[in-house]
């Protein structure tokens, strides 16, 4: 393999697939970049097992091949080089990376070890702007859980509706819930509804933000494929049974609240210095939020508020309040509660698209 | 005319409390030694032993063996824990009275800051009088005292003072007072302190007064110039009432170390359950959890979880308990001890679950939450004992069978 390119577009292929490269020490190889130069084209691979990435881009290659390499190494040495031309060629036992400052060899793996990672192939089933995938995968991760006791939710359900061609993502810790209603182009009834690693979602939500290209998805081999322009990130998708979570949705028949989102934010952050479990009281025209720690210190606050209904008082986790409202993209939001017990919602002002459902704390 | 603003520090001590509390049930051991811990051919140690027994050379923390050889005559008893901390509880009703500036030091000690009282009650001097005599005359319990202008001065005036005495330590008279005791009558002198003090040529707490602080410091570090002060009387500390707990824990030494993995897990539930009743009475919860495991070979393992969502629910610390042990668990080894501990407590509350069914055990967090409640309610007025699971039965003294270890805090 002998290919020439520059080397800040190399650096950018490469630093690209970096972040799916595992370091567990009982398979070395997954701490390689597995490098292939074929037609024209130099695509750069990493996997964990779980999920793949795979960049691609042109270059000129003098002799095809492939190899793996150590990401680390790669990774550390083109990053350092001076911006110009820089040659890869492959050996024996070493590759060769050629620029105007040296020569540097890296010990080669063998390519035949790596594992194979899906190929795009075909037509794309769904299509997503990237910026609206990341604002998606934003106001929905951070409900995940990170326990791997209970797969399901370290995952996030990509749930279709065919009726008005839109697409859902939904996250739950069982503590709360966050849906985002988005919509897509494409065949939408053709998709599957999945659980798909939340990690691998805010993987590819991290890409699309950094590239104008369009989100395209797809499924294949059981597997989830994502395409980013040059780019394609697949992952395996969690087995089992997402809570059936539509019979939560509050009906906020009781009291509904609209309030200055960054007023609230602010006022919870606070009340968050002085303890955890805040008491938040829903009165005529405004919140009180009040926290303690015996012997430590407490908070008292007031935030002005439109409210209907009863008024109420209930318990809350400020960290979940907090991950909640900042989802929210109207100066207002809405919050809707039927019991101090029961679920409450959260959501962007007159609009149904986003949803956060956050389950009380019983206060002592 | 006295100083009203001069500090009243009194030091309260039980006099062998549970001994005490044992004869309020059973006067027959009045006047007979009385050895609380166990039977002397029990693993284990003195709990506390009356001044009968102590006249055998018995005292605290000795082996229940070595306490049988000194003493075979006397009366050994298991000890009725809730009975003490039922009257420990008793007496602190009483103290609360006079003030709120309590600090209680134990189930049998507390101190009380009586400068700020004489408006109400007049002199310390009497009102200590008062607190005494009714808690003799009130509950049956003996009680010794010491009153000085510091902590560390009432408190070696009350060990003076007993059995049933008190003892004042006017302002000016601390230094006549300790100079001429034996150093170990300080608090924090033990018998490594005391081995270092005697290499030094001191043997009272005036000689460790004379000393100049450098020496002492070089000897005893930081603590050496705490002592030093002490040896003068001075002690500036206030009291440290009500300070919530900084962790939570209870262990269970076997009588015999065992291969029954089973039982252990069933003591793990158990003590899982005193942990989370202890928490719950202070309203706390709990995000990390620690077991403690303790071979035959006295080898001691730990290993630790932070919880995604605080507790106090005994069902999810067990739980999470129940996984550490198995990691911590090599098959064949002899379990000597098992400990549950809780730390990273903070303000209690329940956070609810959106689904139910999602967790192994405890299907949803606010029934959990009835279910403890109704459980501590019942143990409040009938006793722990009164409610328990059928896993933990036999290892509950009065249900179901024998007591197979001890349970220490």
């Amino acid at each position: 393999m002998i290919v020439s390119c520059e080397k800040d577009k190399l650096n950018n292929l490469v630093q690209t697939a970096l972040r799916g490269v595992s370091n567990r020490v009982t398979m070395p190889i997954l701490s390689g970049l597995f490098i292939t130069a074929e037609g024209g084209r130099v695509t750069v691979s990493s996997t964990d097992l779980e999920m793949s990435i795979r960049a691609e881009m042109d270059a000129e290659i003098s002799e095809s091949g492939s190899t793996v390499v150590s990401g680390r190494l790669i990774g550390d040495i083109i990053k350092n080089l001076p911006s110009g031309a820089v040659q890869v060629e492959t050996g024996e036992k070493f590759m060769k990376i050629k620029s105007s400052t040296g020569e540097y060899r890296i010990r080669e793996m063998m390519p035949e070890d790596f594992p194979q990672i899906p190929v795009w192939e075909g037509e794309a089933v769904l299509k997503i702007p990237g910026g609206e995938f990341m604002l998606a995968v934003n106001q929905t991760a951070k409900a995940s859980s990170p326990d791997e006791k209970r797969p399901v939710l370290t995952g996030t359900l990509v749930e279709k509706n065919v009726g008005d061609a839109s697409l859902k993502f939904v996250s739950t810790d069982s503590y709360r819930l966050s849906w985002k209603e988005i919509e897509a182009q494409g065949a939408v009834a053709d998709w599957e509804d999945s659980i798909i690693p939340t990690k691998t979602m805010n993987e590819v939500a991290r890409l699309a933000g950094a590239s104008d290209a369009d989100v395209e998805m797809k499924m294949q081999d059981k597997q989830v494929l994502f395409r980013i322009g040059d780019l394609v990130v697949s992952s395996r998708l969690i087995e089992g049974q997402f809570p059936n979570y539509k019979q939560l949705i509050p009906k906020g028949e009781k009291t509904d609240a609209k309030i200055d989102k960054n007023e609230l934010i602010a006022a919870v952050k606070r009340a968050l210095i002085f303890g955890h479990n805040m008491k938040v009281g829903i009165y005529n025209d405004h919140l009180r939020i009040a926290t303690e720690t015996p012997e430590v210190g407490d908070s008292s606050e007031e935030v002005p508020a439109e409210v209907t209904g009863e008024e109420m008082e209930i318990g809350f986790n400020g960290t979940y309040l907090i991950d909640g409202l900042m989802g929210v993209s109207s100066e207002k939001i809405q919050m809707r509660l039927d019991d101090p017990l029961k679920p409450a919602l959260i959501r962007t002002e007159e609009s149904d698209r986003y949803n956060y459902i956050v389950m009380p704390v019983r206060l002592r | 005319m006295k100083d009203t603003k001069q500090r009243a520090m009194v030091h309260i001590d039980m006099d062998t409390f549970f001994c005490s509390v044992e004869r309020l049930f059973d006067p027959e051991l009045e006047g007979r030694p009385v050895i609380v811990g166990g039977q002397p051919d029990q693993r284990g140690v003195v709990a506390a032993c009356s001044y009968e027994a102590r006249e055998y050379g018995v005292h605290s923390a000795m082996p229940l063996a070595k306490a049988g050889k000194l003493c075979p005559h006397a009366v050994y008893l298991s000890g009725n824990f809730k009975a003490y901390v039922h009257y420990s509880g008793l007496v602190r009703d009483i103290l609360d009275e006079y003030t709120p500036q309590i600090e209680h030091a134990g189930i049998d000690e507390a101190y009380l800051d009586l400068t700020g009282s004489r408006l109400a009650f007049g002199e310390p001097t009497d009102t200590v009088q008062e607190i005494r005599k009714r808690i003799a005359d009130e509950l049956g319990l003996p009680a010794s005292a010491g009153l000085s202008t510091a902590k560390v001065v009432s408190k070696v005036a009350s060990a003076a003072a007993k059995p049933d005495g008190f003892l004042e330590i006017r302002s000016g008279e601390e230094l006549a007072f300790l100079s001429p005791l034996p150093v170990e009558k300080l608090p924090g002198v033990g018998p490594v302190c005391r081995a270092s003090l005697h290499d030094l040529g001191i043997h009272t707490v005036g000689d460790l007064s004379l000393l100049p602080v450098e020496a002492l410091q070089s000897v005893l570090g930081s603590w050496g110039r705490v002592l030093h002060e002490h040896a003068r009387g001075i002690d500036k500390r206030r009291l440290e009432g009500g300070r919530l707990p900084r962790s939570v824990s209870r262990e269970t030494t076997y009588d015999t170390d065992t291969i029954d993995y089973d039982m252990v897990r069933s003591t793990l539930l158990l003590l899982s359950e005193r942990c989370c009743l202890a928490l719950r009475r202070d309203g706390l919860s709990t995000s990390r959890i620690a077991v403690k495991l303790r071979h035959s070979d006295f080898k001691t393992y730990m290993k630790f979880r932070t919880l995604e969502v605080p507790t106090d629910q005994e069902q999810t610390v067990y739980r999470t308990a129940l996984e550490l042990f198995e990691r911590l668990l090599d098959s064949g080894v002899r379990i000597r001890l098992v400990g549950v501990a809780l730390t990273g407590l903070a303000v209690a509350g329940c956070q609810g679950e959106l689904f139910s069914g999602l967790r192994e055990v405890g299907a949803d967090s606010f029934k959990m939450d009835n279910l403890n409640e109704s459980v501590d309610r019942i143990r409040e007025r009938y006793g722990f004992s009164s409610i328990v699971r059928g896993s933990t039965a036999a290892l509950v003294p009065g249900r179901g069978g024998p007591a197979r270890g001890r349970e220490c805090r």
